[in-house]
């Protein structure tokens, strides 16, 4: 998969979430649109996973700790084939596979259930350990978002995976800069993600992570370091690729009226055109 | 058929130390099962731990005083397929680390064993802090949740045996004991069954954990006043045993509760919830009132709180006069 290949499937994805998404459905557009870059290069370079084998022995586990991002999880498992795109227009419907917040027993092919934030890198850890334990190769991802490491189980999590040397365990922070109330400088001014991971003992990489070729590199860095656990700190844009979401904190979630979805469409449509 | 628990005089009973029997059997069990693995929150010496991380110091985890860590780190182990025990005090694990247990755990129907220590009064004189006086109301509330609070360490034991048989959440209530000897060690032991004691159609007598023992005295001193009192172990809370209820409810007159947790939401809850819908009858709940725990020895708290086998025969005279 070329660099350009994986570019285009991140702006498909967003172009199908809004597309199928009906009007006036409240999502997480902020937190699923800064995704789509990270979920593309795992999804179609890093995951070894059978979407027609969700439950293969020895997979790569991929854990959205952010679970308010699953829509763009959906929008990345549909590109790859886990489930029909038209499934994308049935997200949030009343007792449907597809949740708000994803929940690995609706739906074959999520690892874990998330939505109470900070958990998932904790869980990530202790797959990373049964996988330890097992002498097996299947690497452990975890998306987590800057908002998380306000939490203070993020950093529990933190020094235990420096504790157990979990070096097949991939932290990716999807740091958009916001959180639900506001930019998180102002909601929590010291919080220095890359010195505290740092701090913690892991190794730390930065990147665009709407930069496919960035991301590609560091996490391929991350899966060749030995004896400590990998933390990629991917600095994203809130809203990526819809210009009146991007970097406006009312974005976290709402309601896309018919007028700014065609908006929202047209937009990406200009972009996936230069992919053609 | 071979008897199931003991009945020697009470006060000749054997007293068991707690920690000794949970290390033997979880150390059986992993050598048959390698998926078997524990985690302990820096609460080691309390949860008893240590044979077993000295038998297999890879299948150990310390991780440190990080309750929410480790409950989320062991639902994920389990996710992978383990059988994690993770172990700290009742009052932590249920409370520090509520939303771990209910999300990581609960909702992700992950097969892990949460094990509380030192639970209710039995922390004694770490006081008000340490005392669980609401985990058994909290897990039971929880969607999936098992709960259990072994009598004994024989109980103890075969209750971590079935756990590691049964495939989902459970929650196994310890206190620190020692603890005086209930049950044989052909007592068979089934997740949701309790276990009659003594027999008796006057009035019946429902415990679980420490308090089973003092129920047991109740019952022997009932016997010299003529009051046959039936007396049952119910030590599985959740799934409960609703036959055994009801049976009671419709055979004798009034049932008493008495636990090592609040009258709110624990056993007499449980117990008025099942005789509240389907046969209604008076249910007396002995447990700690709408209070904390104190600093003082587990002896001292249960008559500064009244959670005494004197109070149940009170009780059950005054019903039955």
């Amino acid at each position: 998969m070329t660099i350009k290949q994986l570019e285009k499937i991140a702006w498909q994805a967003r172009y199908d979430l809004v597309k199928r998404v009906p009007v006036g459905l409240g999502l997480h557009w902020g937190g699923s649109m800064s995704l789509m870059e990270i979920l593309s290069v795992l999804y179609f370079k890093f995951l070894k996973i059978d979407p027609k084998n969700p439950k293969k022995k020895n997979r790569d586990r991929l854990i959205l700790s952010k679970g308010h991002g699953s829509p763009a999880q959906y929008a990345m498992m549909a590109e790859r084939g886990f489930f029909p795109k038209s499934w994308l227009s049935r997200i949030d419907e009343n007792g449907w596979k597809l949740p708000k917040h994803a929940h690995r027993l609706k739906l074959a092919g999520i690892e874990a259930s998330t939505g109470a934030l900070a958990q998932g890198l904790s869980m990530g850890i202790g797959m990373a350990l049964a996988a330890k334990l097992d002498k097996a190769k299947w690497h452990t991802y975890v998306i987590g978002s800057d908002g998380e490491c306000t939490e203070g189980q993020f950093w529990e999590a933190a020094l235990s995976a420096n504790k157990f040397r979990l070096d097949n365990l991939t932290l990716i922070i999807d740091n958009n800069r916001m959180t639900l109330d506001n930019h998180i400088k102002i909601v929590m001014p010291s919080l220095n993600i890359s010195k505290m991971f740092k701090a913690a003992g892991w190794q730390v990489y930065e990147c665009d992570g709407h930069n496919v070729k960035q991301l590609v590199d560091r996490i391929s860095r991350a899966l060749k370091i030995k004896n400590k656990p990998v933390a990629i700190v991917a600095n994203t844009i809130k809203g990526k690729g819809i210009s009146f979401m991007e970097d406006n904190p009312s974005w976290h979630s709402g309601k896309l009226t018919k007028e700014q979805k065609e908006k929202a469409l047209k937009e990406i449509s200009k972009r996936l055109k230069k992919y053609e | 058929m071979s008897k199931e628990f003991l009945t020697t005089p009470l006060d000749k009973r054997k007293i068991l130390p707690v920690k000794p029997a949970f290390a033997e059997i979880l150390i059986k069990l992993a050598k048959k099962n390698k998926n078997i693995v524990v985690l302990d929150a820096d609460l080691q010496r309390c949860s008893g731990t240590e044979p077993f991380m000295k038998k297999f110091p890879n299948r150990h985890f310390q991780m440190g005083i990080s309750e929410q860590n480790m409950v989320s780190v062991a639902a994920g182990l389990a996710l992978a397929g383990k059988i994690p025990f993770a172990n700290t005090f009742a009052n932590f694990l249920t409370k520090r680390a509520c939303d771990q247990v209910s999300v990581s755990v609960a909702y992700n129907q992950a097969n892990v064993k949460l094990c509380g220590d030192y639970a209710g009064m039995s922390t004694a004189k770490n006081g008000g802090t340490h005392c669980s006086v609401e985990d058994v109301a909290i897990i039971r509330a929880m969607p999936h949740m098992v709960v259990i609070a072994p009598a004994d360490t024989i109980e103890l034991q075969k209750a971590v045996e079935a756990a590691v048989k049964y495939k989902g959440p459970v929650y196994i209530r310890k206190v620190r004991g020692p603890m005086p000897q209930i049950f044989t060690k052909n007592y068979r032991f089934k997740i949701g069954r309790s276990v009659e004691l003594m027999k008796g159609n006057d009035i019946t007598i429902i415990s679980y954990g420490a308090m089973t023992y003092y129920a047991l005295i109740a019952g022997e001193k009932l016997k010299k006043k003529k009051i046959k009192a039936r007396v049952i172990n119910m030590s599985t809370i959740k799934p409960i045993d609703k036959k055994a209820i009801l049976k009671a409810a419709k055979e004798t007159k009034a049932i008493i509760t008495i636990e090592n947790h609040s009258i709110y939401g624990g056993i007499g809850g449980a117990v008025s919830e099942v005789v509240g819908e389907n046969y209604p009858c008076l249910v007396k709940k002995i447990g700690i009132p709408d209070e904390f725990g104190e600093t003082a020895t587990f002896e001292w708290q249960l008559k500064y709180f009244d959670i005494t086998s004197e109070r149940i025969i009170r009780i059950a005279q005054k019903i039955l006069k």
